[in-house]
């Protein structure tokens, strides 16, 4: 799968996530990394000073449960041959998230397909992402009193960090730069929860075609994925009830 | 973890989430809209093909749907895509046949809908002028209702289920308590049967009563399209199906005949001509208060806004659908990604809404006959010959022995192709009679001219199907699978759907 060697070029991610963070004080041998696709999904899907979501809460959820699959298929930890999710390497992922994906995805003595597991990481993804991005500090629980009962929301401590996925993706699509395959995948969730209007806002149009051509030339397994997260959105918007 | 029990867990977590049988019948039978059908569908019925024999018709009609679901819910096993018909259609007869299903659908799901806008406008115009002293013109009612559905439409609001079911269920008590009052209030002469008599069946204009009793029927045959949504496709969506066929076929026939009880076989078309919609009410209202009079119109009032909220969404669902296929403009397939709507359908059929609201305004046309029950009876007739095709498309698909797999043939086979006799001859006596459902000369050239419409979309969707098999293979290839079209080239052409 050579789409994982094009993810990071330079053998280390930007400045993504909680795990490279570390490596800025820590002056040993570099740390290994994780992508954490779906910390940035959920940057994507939430306003960036307050945290109030810009997607449908359903839909935020197939999303990032799409996203934490292609954690583990940029990590090469999962293949999708014809739709079925298949683990190929059992080594446990370095991130505490995605090692408890992991884990539930091998407790199943059968292969199952992407759509039921989008369904069934849905319910918990946003909760799950919420905490992991709160657990390195990312973003901040709050509590609204409302007219009826209360809500939490997920307020990011750093407008700039969590801004960064949006200034970074509709930074390069507009230059015309080539987007790794990190970037790749993330456009592919926002055209296929239909983010990208929300997104790429003032140029969706003319960026659109410019995602639309990087997802085309993303590896098979990439495709797959994103192809079923769009179908899965699909549907939940037809039989939304 | 044992393997076993954690395979278990997936699909119970799953299901957990999922629509039971009961919330299912609500979601159908709210487009089905029971007091809608009973208040004015069945008593313009009378008035306007002057049949007495429209309670029998209902209970043909029920018996008739009923047989047409036994395939119609087998294929929903097979085949797990919220497109229902038309993707029903793709599999047996082919994607050209598909698309024209597709097309009709548009062209009936739109007509029903708006259509209802007529029955809506003008009994709140009715009720506000009566109770109030508050002369408004239907117009001025009907775009009120307009503008709340597109708004509730763009923002994908709908309407709380648990409303929704207590709106139901007050919608059916009250029918059922003006249908007991109807009853134990008989005209002189005491309980008849007559408009309940099998004889009915063969007497002339039968054709009309049944496509009066089929447009009141429509929104059932929404249970497939959550197949994929409820808790066991196997049995949830068959038992939904058949328990909404049910509950609305007896409530109609009774509620229907109980009318003609209290004014007389003899009279209630006569009556049903000089008091419309009304007539429900009016026959109750010497034996009840006032307050269940009120409530009744009230009720009369929401399940016609349910049913107008229920068929915009399938109208902008199948747009949606569409334009995720790429059988039409991409831009239909666009959502609102805050809420969840099919954004561009929504507005589309918003659009068209305004457009015929503005031509029966400002033509002055009555909204009862002319826009209600020719529209709804319209649609009604499109969604009659969708049931037809999908009856046959059932019976075709399920004769290739692969598809039956352990499935007995009588479902798979006998009840669709028997359904589909049923059905098409339905059709033909319904176009033969088209003039007295109308309620014009037969010589009118109306007659021929509405249900042409149909032909016209199914043969544009036939062509433009074929243009697409030449300039854009891959949205040929992609017809019938909706959003699943996004997988279409990921997976061998044979096997469809998920």
């Amino acid at each position: 799968m050579a789409y994982i060697n094009t993810a990071y070029p330079n053998g280390s991610a930007p400045t993504r996530g909680r795990h490279t963070a570390g490596a800025g004080w820590q002056a040993g041998p570099r740390r290994p990394t994780w992508p954490l696709v779906a910390d940035d999904l959920f940057r994507l899907a939430h306003r960036d000073h307050d945290g109030r979501p810009l997607l449908d809460e359903h839909v935020t959820g197939l999303g990032l449960a799409a996203a934490l699959l292609a954690e583990l298929v940029l990590a090469k930890r999962l293949a999708l041959p014809g739709g079925q999710v298949m683990i190929v390497d059992t080594e446990p992922p370095i991130d505490a998230l995605a090692h408890t994906v992991l884990d539930r995805l091998a407790a199943e003595r059968a292969a199952l397909p992407v759509r039921t597991w989008l369904a069934y990481l849905a319910r918990t993804a946003h909760q799950d992402v919420a905490e992991r991005l709160s657990r390195a500090g990312h973003l901040r629980k709050t509590t609204e009193r409302r007219l009826l009962g209360r809500r939490v929301r997920y307020v990011p401590t750093d407008m700039n960090t969590a801004a960064w996925p949006w200034a970074r993706l509709s930074g390069r699509l507009q230059k015309g730069q080539p987007l790794d395959g990190f970037d790749t995948l993330l456009g592919g969730l926002i055209l296929a929860t239909d983010l990208y209007r929300t997104v790429l806002l003032g140029h969706a149009a003319d960026l659109e075609t410019g995602l639309r051509a990087a997802v085309t030339t993303a590896p098979a397994p990439v495709r797959e994925l994103l192809a079923h997260t769009e179908a899965a959105v699909g549907d939940a918007i037809i039989t939304r009830r | 973890m044992p393997a076993q029990h954690s395979a278990d867990t997936v699909s119970a977590t799953l299901a957990r989430s999922r629509l039971g049988v009961w919330p299912l019948v609500f979601t159908v039978m709210a487009a089905a809209a029971p007091l809608t059908v009973v208040a004015g569908g069945a008593t313009t019925g009378f008035a306007v093909t002057g049949i007495t024999g429209i309670p029998i018709a209902y209970v043909l009609v029920a018996l008739l749907l009923a047989l047409f679901s036994v395939g119609y819910v087998t294929m929903s096993r097979r085949v797990l895509n919220a497109g229902a018909f038309y993707t029903y259609i793709t599999h047996g007869l082919g994607k050209p046949a598909g698309v024209g299903a597709a097309f009709v659908a548009l062209l009936a799901y739109n007509t029903m809908q708006i259509g209802l806008y007529g029955g809506f406008g003008a009994v709140l115009a009715q009720f506000l002028d009566d109770r109030t002293g508050l002369h408004l013109p239907w117009w001025l009612c009907a775009y009120a209702a307009w503008a709340i559905v597109g708004l509730l439409g763009v923002r994908r609001i709908d309407l709380n289920s648990r409303i929704l079911a207590t709106l139901l269920i007050a919608e059916i008590a009250v029918a059922v308590i003006f249908a007991a009052v109807h009853v134990t209030h008989p005209a002189p002469g005491g309980i008849s049967f007559t408009t309940l008599a099998p004889g009915n069946v063969i007497t002339a204009g039968i054709g009309a009563a049944l496509a009066v009793a089929i447009a009141g029927f429509v929104g059932f045959e929404g249970t497939a399209v959550f197949s994929e949504e409820s808790k066991d496709p196997h049995t949830t969506v068959a038992r939904a199906t058949y328990l909404a066929l049910t509950i609305i076929g007896l409530l109609y026939a009774f509620c229907a005949w109980a009318m003609s009880v209290a004014t007389g076989p003899t009279h209630i078309v006569d009556q049903a001509r000089a008091q419309g919609t009304e007539l429900i009410f009016t026959l109750v209202a010497p034996y009840l208060g006032q307050t269940v009079v009120d409530l009744g119109h009230l009720l009369f009032v929401t399940s016609l806004f349910a049913a107008l909220l229920a068929f915009h969404n399938t109208a902008a669902r199948y747009f949606f659908a569409l334009g995720r296929e790429g059988v039409l403009p991409a831009i239909l397939g666009r959502t609102s990604p805050r809420s969840r709507a099919p954004l561009t359908g929504s507005l589309v059929q918003t659009g068209l809404a305004a457009i015929v609201l503005a031509i029966y305004a400002i033509a002055g046309w009555d909204p009862i006959v002319r826009l209600f029950f020719w529209l709804t009876v319209l649609g009604g007739l499109g969604v009659l010959l969708l049931m037809t095709a999908t009856s046959m498309a059932v019976a075709v698909y399920f004769t290739a022995p692969g598809n039956r797999d352990h499935l007995g043939p009588g479902r798979t086979l006998l009840a669709p192709f028997t359904a589909a006799i049923g059905l098409a001859l339905v059709v033909i006596v319904t176009l033969d009679e088209f003039a007295t459902l109308l309620g014009v000369d037969p010589t009118s050239s109306l007659s021929w001219q509405l249900p042409a419409t149909y032909a016209v979309a199914a043969a544009a969707g036939i062509v433009w199907a074929l243009i697409l098999k030449t300039i854009r293979p891959q949205s040929y290839a992609a017809i019938g699978h909706g959003a699943n079209s996004t997988t279409i080239d990921l997976r061998p052409p044979t096997r469809v759907g998920r």
